[in-house]
Order: structure tokens, then sequence, then C-alpha cells
């Protein structure tokens, strides 16, 4: 069993409980265990994009810390905490002026010989680059066939794509490849790597809503009988909102919205209590049943 | 819209601060509209990306920091990612946000928000939001 140092980030822990909990199995059918670091504290949510704010930058280097006492990989899923541990520990290792000011913040925090090479990693990219998406196919269990899921890439995996360095920002793919791997049919949809509206369902909530609106439509019209995401807030809008769609969009059919790892671990077979469908606002439950896998 | 133009507004201290925070060159921006182009919420703004770059070069940033685009922006750096200049728009975005919040600009009253949909909303929406009200001191 390999281990990795895990950051599961606020909403992992409590309002996104689904994603955590079947990463974890997921990840342990495939012989890695996410060991949680301890005493982590909030990433931020938010890169500080002001060239003057560097005091945003002290919580996720605390984390980045604490991963490189063992290791020299951090794992996360969370696509916020991912984008904020990611361009943080870059910007921190390639900026000297930055990386004074902050050190200067966090003085005896900062280890005495810490490590600079911790590489923040999503938990897709130990699946596609250590174990192999056409190894995966030869572990699963219960192959998608038939059940057509249109990937949605979430902005912050791959935006910027200089510092995230994940995927070709115009046209991703490794979601359409995890799905192939998993013998389903991935869709491919216009609206796939756009915005979801993201935290303007805190201020200004019927923007978001038609964000999310176009993706789910679109994704419908395209032939898609369900969607995967890998972010909380992702999911969030176009899952747990859609009862607000079919309030106020006329001729609005529900979709469920599946979590990046729930998808994986049901084709690797993994007991169904730790996928954590019951959390899915938009049931995934009866489609999955049509489809003989449930 | 009228705009007033001379050496000293377009060559303002705002337009520095802009500069200095966003750490960008905003002058090389060659309206070409890519930004406007894949902005997600551009058909929601009253200035869209380029008019903003545009009337950030003119020096009207007093305009910009009382608009509602710069609150619809969600920092998906989807403008950024395009532009063929290599100007990271969003961060101009957030330069004009930061200075209207040091000046104690509102957009969002948190008590005025449901607490069914604070209770259920992922932390991180929670916190970015945060970053569109004056900081709590």
């Amino acid at each position: 069993m390999i281990s990795y140092p895990y950051f599961p980030g606020c909403a992992l822990s409590t309002k996104a409980k689904a994603l955590d909990i079947s990463a974890r199995e997921t990840m342990k059918a495939l012989g890695y265990e996410l060991k949680e670091i301890e005493d982590w504290t909030c990433c931020g949510a938010v890169f500080p994009l002001a060239e003057d704010e560097h005091i945003r930058l002290v919580s996720p280097m605390r984390s980045i810390f604490k991963a490189g006492k063992d290791s020299d990989k951090l794992i996360t899923l969370c696509s916020a905490c991912f984008n904020v541990l990611r361009r943080t520990q870059r910007l921190v290792k390639e900026n000297k002026v930055r990386r004074d000011r902050v050190f200067n913040y966090m003085e005896e925090e900062v280890p005495e010989n810490f490590n600079d090479n911790v590489k923040v990693v999503h938990l897709i990219e130990i699946i596609r680059d250590e174990i192999g998406f056409d190894k995966l196919s030869e572990r699963i269990k219960k192959p998608l066939t038939d059940l057509k899921v249109a990937p949605f890439y979430d902005c912050l995996t791959y935006r910027p794509p200089k510092e995230m360095e994940f995927e070709d920002p115009e046209n991703p793919k490794i979601y359409t490849n995890l799905i192939t791997a998993l013998g389903g049919i991935s869709i491919d949809f216009p609206f796939r790597s756009e915005c979801c509206g993201a935290h303007l369902s805190v201020s200004d909530r019927s923007a978001s809503l038609d964000c999310s609106y176009r993706i789910l439509n679109s994704a419908r019209l395209a032939g898609a009988e369900a969607l995967l995401t890998s972010c909380p807030l992702c999911h969030y809008n176009l899952d747990a909102r859609q009862q607000e769609m079919i309030d106020s969009k006329v001729g609005f059919k529900p979709i469920p919205v599946f979590y990046l790892t729930q998808i994986i671990g049901l084709s690797l077979g993994l007991d169904v209590e730790s996928l954590g469908f019951e959390k899915n606002k938009v049931s995934p439950v009866n489609l999955l049943k049509e489809k003989g896998l449930l | 819209m009228l705009l007033k133009l001379s050496k000293d507004i377009v060559n303002s201290e705002l337009f520095r601060s802009v500069s200095e925070i966003s750490a960008q060159k905003i002058m090389s921006c060659y309206q070409c509209g890519k930004c406007t182009a894949g902005c997600p919420l551009a058909d929601k703004m009253d200035y869209v990306p380029n008019e903003m770059m545009r009337l950030c070069m003119l020096g009207q940033i007093e305009d910009l920091l009382d608009s509602k685009a710069i609150w619809l922006c969600t920092s998906c750096f989807q403008c950024g990612t395009r532009c063929p200049k290599g100007i990271e728009v969003h961060r101009v975005f957030e330069a004009l946000r930061s200075l209207a919040l040091r000046e104690g600009k509102n957009y969002t009253d948190i008590e005025e928000l449901p607490k069914e949909v604070l209770d259920e909303m992922p932390q991180q929406a929670i916190i970015a939001g945060y970053r569109k009200f004056e900081s709590l001191e």
C-alpha cells in the first residue's frame, strides 16, 4: 500500500463528504492510502491574485510544509484547494521576493530544512500517471457500458494553464479518457469548460443559475445522461440548484451529476455505501439501475 | 458615455495602483475582444471585459470601481488564458475589486444571505464571496 499525504479541505470534510469518502475508498481499492495531514488549515479557497497580498499565502504554505515532512507529494481533490496549493507552492518556490515576504510572516513556522519540491498533485493525476488509465481499465469489475457521461472540466483545475500545467486549456481530455477507460461513453459538449457561475451563488444567484443551466442544457442536448466533475462548488451549482431550474426554466429536465471518484469507485465494484450517492440532490440511482450498474 | 480625457486623468495615481496591484501591462491591450468572447458572464455585465480594459487605459478607474461588472467576474481565468498579448485580465479585475474594497465599497451584505443557502453552499463559495465584502475590522 503506497501512502501519500492528503489534504481534504473544508468542503470535503463537511458538505462534499461524498467526494471525500469515495476518494479514500477508491484509492484504497487501487492500493493507495490517503493519509490526511495533521492539523491542516483552510487553503484560503481563493488564490490571491493581487500582487501585494502576501498573508493569504501563509495558510496554504503551512499545509505544504506539513506534507513535505515525509513526502514529496501532496494529494488533493477539491479543485479550489488544488488551484490554491499548486499555485502557492510554485510561486513561493520561484519568486524570491514573494517567498521572503511569506517566510517573514511565518517566522519560526518555516521548518529548517524544508522540502522545496513538494509537488501538489490532483488525485486524477495519480491515477493517470502512476496507475495509468490502461491499467485502471483492466481492474474494473463493472464497466459503465452504455452510460453516456459528459465530462465537465472545472475552471480551477487547469486554469491558468501556465501555473497549473494540468491540461490543454482549450481541449482538455483527461476526464474523457477516464470515462472511456471505465467502459462508458464520453459525451463532448460545447460548454464542457465553461464556468458554472462559481461563488456568484453567494452574491448573484440568478446569474450563476443561468451559467449552470447553460452547461446542463448543453450536455443534455449533446446526448448526455449524467455529468462528471471533481469540484464541490461546481457540484453544488450543477446538482443542488437543479430544483431552482425546474421551478424557473421551462422544459428543464434534471440530470444526475457524479463526483469523479463516485464513478471510478462504482466501476471498481466498491460497496455502494462508500460512494455516497444518497448525498447527490439529483439521485443517480434510477439511471444506474436502468443500466444494470446497481 | 462622455469621457473626460487629459494627461493627468490617463496617468492618474489610480491607474498606477491598478497596474501595480495587478502587475500587468495594461497598455499592451490591443482590443481584440477575445477576453469578452470567452467571458461566461459578459452578457450580464455593464462593461464587458475588453471595455473595462479600454476604460482602464483611458484612466476612467472611478467609473470601473462603481461598475457592476467587476463583481460579476468569477475569476474563472478564461480571459487571461486566451489573451494573445499575455495579459492576465483577471488580475486587472482583481486589482479593481481590491481598490474598491480598500475604499470601503461593499457589494454584498452578508446579513442578507438566507441561512439555508449558507448551510448548503460549499465553504469555498462563501469565502470567495467574502472577498466581495469590505474587510471586516
